[in-house]
């Protein structure tokens, strides 16, 4: 579960990037996070990996309480999380299997389950064949599928996607949004940050808008503008 | 930590190692050469105390006594002393009498029993009876000639009951000055070598640290996914900590190998040379390397040891916010 009670949080440099938010997600829920460009989406999730800190209010994810989390528990919480980045950073250097790969081992997964693991999650993104490629020799959507197999390989509780479609055709949109559904049906939560409305608008889910940092509106299903 | 995941960071540490070779060949360089630079002043000064612990005598101190003086006035000198030796901290034992028979008997195991000494001392020992004083070897040179003062300045009562000058400076034989001059020399080096261990430190440091950190900023992307992902700060310090360790651990073996050279064939041969050219008396005496094996081998693991962990811990920091 995540819960934002009354949170605001202001960058070093004096932006006010969200501002008062109270915003509850349950266990297995599907969420779009909109809103304009600026508007805050990305800073919400990294107060949510706690890359970022909350300025005031109550934040608690999976369990951990944010606001006065423990250094030493931040990596705990953090394998709690899957998060596909906006600017996805794949290595170049490693394989599409290391990249995944990679993953597991700074959290210290044994090479068994490494093995095991890698293989079924590039199945799962229909990237089996990559599997020896660089990134620079995929498109973007293929990159963005390998960033998805990494952050779902420490089988995390929540899954967090940064505009997963940003640079990517309709096409593949498709294709993307499939794949976080059935991550849903899974049993884990998934929260898709985007401001393509069409996306959302064609899945009746949960829709949580958001500008200037704070929440605008919150509601399921109907016809969103752009 | 696992196993694997230990195994997988040491490889991960190999390769930081070859990543910039060039700085992993000077951080080795600097390393080595403090390390050597340290073994040497080591070796020398062990040297030192060695061939000081060798010269007879350089610890005593002996007065001699007037033969004008009683029984008496002799039993004053030696209370004085043993005053003296009771109070200063450099003194364990109680001051020696020791009569001119024998003196005598010491002159003659000297010169080989010759018969002509015998003769002398039958018609009228010339030699004087003295006490004998031995201080702590190595000790403070102040002290030792807050010592020869006291010992110059002990005043008797002659037979009519006045205070006179006890002992005369001529009469304390000592080396006092050859001691304070071998104690200054081994007291400079113990500075000069102390001073160039922490500058050289400190250089080796800068240098190594540069080296992880170009590693560090080459990875710069890694470590912050690595972050994002869960990883702990072991995890991720692991890596260039491995990095740091093998290039002290290689620099210790490397100065180990080359001290090694420097004794045998350098420090020998000049101690050699140096000694074939003075009189068969002065033979300068050098310990066996095997002797100093062992705390080189520890002081040099220990300086790459300390050089490898602070400088990657060091060169992290900034990298390492939760
Ligand atoms: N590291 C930072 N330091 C200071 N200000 C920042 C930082 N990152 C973002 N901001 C500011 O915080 C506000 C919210 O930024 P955020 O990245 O959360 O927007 P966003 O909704 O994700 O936008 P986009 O859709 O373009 O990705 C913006 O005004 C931005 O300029
Ligand atoms: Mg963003």
């Amino acid at each position: 579960m995540i819960n934002f009670e009354n949170v605001s949080m202001e960058y070093r440099n004096g932006t006010a990037a969200v501002n008062n938010v109270t915003l509850k997600i349950e266990d297995g829920e599907f969420v779009f996070l909109v809103g304009h460009s600026g508007a805050g989406k990305t800073t919400l999730t990294k107060l949510m990996i706690c890359e970022e800190r909350v300025s005031s209010g109550k934040l608690e994810v999976n369990g951990y309480h944010l606001e006065k989390i423990h250094s030493w528990s931040i990596p705990k919480l953090r394998r709690t999380m899957g998060v596909v980045f906006q600017d996805f950073k794949l290595f170049d250097k490693m394989t599409v299997y290391e990249n995944v790969a990679f993953a597991m081992r700074v959290v210290g997964a044994k090479p068994s389950l490494i093995r095991k693991r890698v293989p079924f999650f590039l199945d799962v993104v229909g990237l089996s064949l990559k599997a020896d490629s660089f990134p620079n020799e995929l498109s973007g959507g293929e990159q963005q599928r390998v960033a998805f197999a990494r952050a779902l390989v420490n089988n995390p509780h929540t899954v967090i996607a940064d505009e997963p479609t940003g640079n990517v055709d309709v096409d593949l949109t498709e294709d993307i949004m499939e794949l976080l559904l059935k991550i849903n049906k899974l049993g884990k939560t998934v929260i898709v940050v985007t401001h393509d409305m069409n996306i959302v608008n064609s899945y009746k889910k949960r829709v949580v808008r958001i500008e200037q940092g704070e929440i605008v509106s919150d509601k399921t299903g109907g016809d969103f503008e752009q | 930590m696992k196993p694997s995941t230990f195994f997988y960071n040491i490889g991960q540490g190999f390769k930081g190692i070859f990543r910039n070779s060039v700085m992993t060949v000077a951080s080795v360089l600097v390393l080595v050469a403090c390390m050597i630079l340290v073994g040497t002043f080591y070796i020398v000064i062990d040297t030192i105390d060695r061939n000081f612990k060798a010269i007879n005598d350089l610890n005593v101190i002996e007065v001699k006594l007037s033969k004008d003086y009683s029984d008496d006035q002799v039993a004053q000198i030696g209370k004085a002393l043993e005053e003296i030796c009771r109070s200063s901290p450099i003194i364990d034992d109680m001051p020696v009498f020791v009569s001119a028979d024998e003196h005598g008997e010491r002159m003659k195991e000297m010169f080989d029993d010759a018969g002509w000494i015998d003769e002398i001392i039958k018609s009228g020992n010339p030699l004087r009876a003295s006490y004998r004083l031995e201080f702590r070897n190595f000790s403070d040179f102040d002290e030792v000639t807050r010592v020869r003062n006291r010992i110059d300045s002990i005043t008797i009562t002659d037979e009519s009951g006045a205070q006179t000058d006890g002992v005369d400076s001529k009469d304390i034989k000592d080396y006092i000055e050859l001691y304070g001059t071998v104690m200054s020399v081994k007291n400079t080096l113990y500075i000069a070598g102390i001073w160039l261990l922490a500058i050289l430190l400190i250089i080796s440091l800068f240098v190594i640290m540069n080296t992880i950190k170009l590693g560090v900023f080459a990875r710069r992307n890694e470590i912050t996914f690595m972050r994002l992902c869960g990883a702990t700060k072991a995890m991720i310090r692991m890596p260039f900590m491995v990095e740091g360790i093998i290039i002290g651990i290689f620099s210790a073996a490397l100065a180990f190998g080359i001290e090694y050279y420097l004794f045998k064939y350098l420090l020998t041969d000049i101690v050699r040379s140096a000694t074939s050219n003075a009189t068969g008396s002065a033979d300068i005496i050098l310990g066996e390397f095997s002797e100093y094996a062992l705390p080189l081998g520890i002081g040099f693991l220990a300086i790459g040891l300390f050089a490898g962990i602070v400088s990657s811990g060091i060169s992290l920091k900034k990298y390492l916010k939760a």
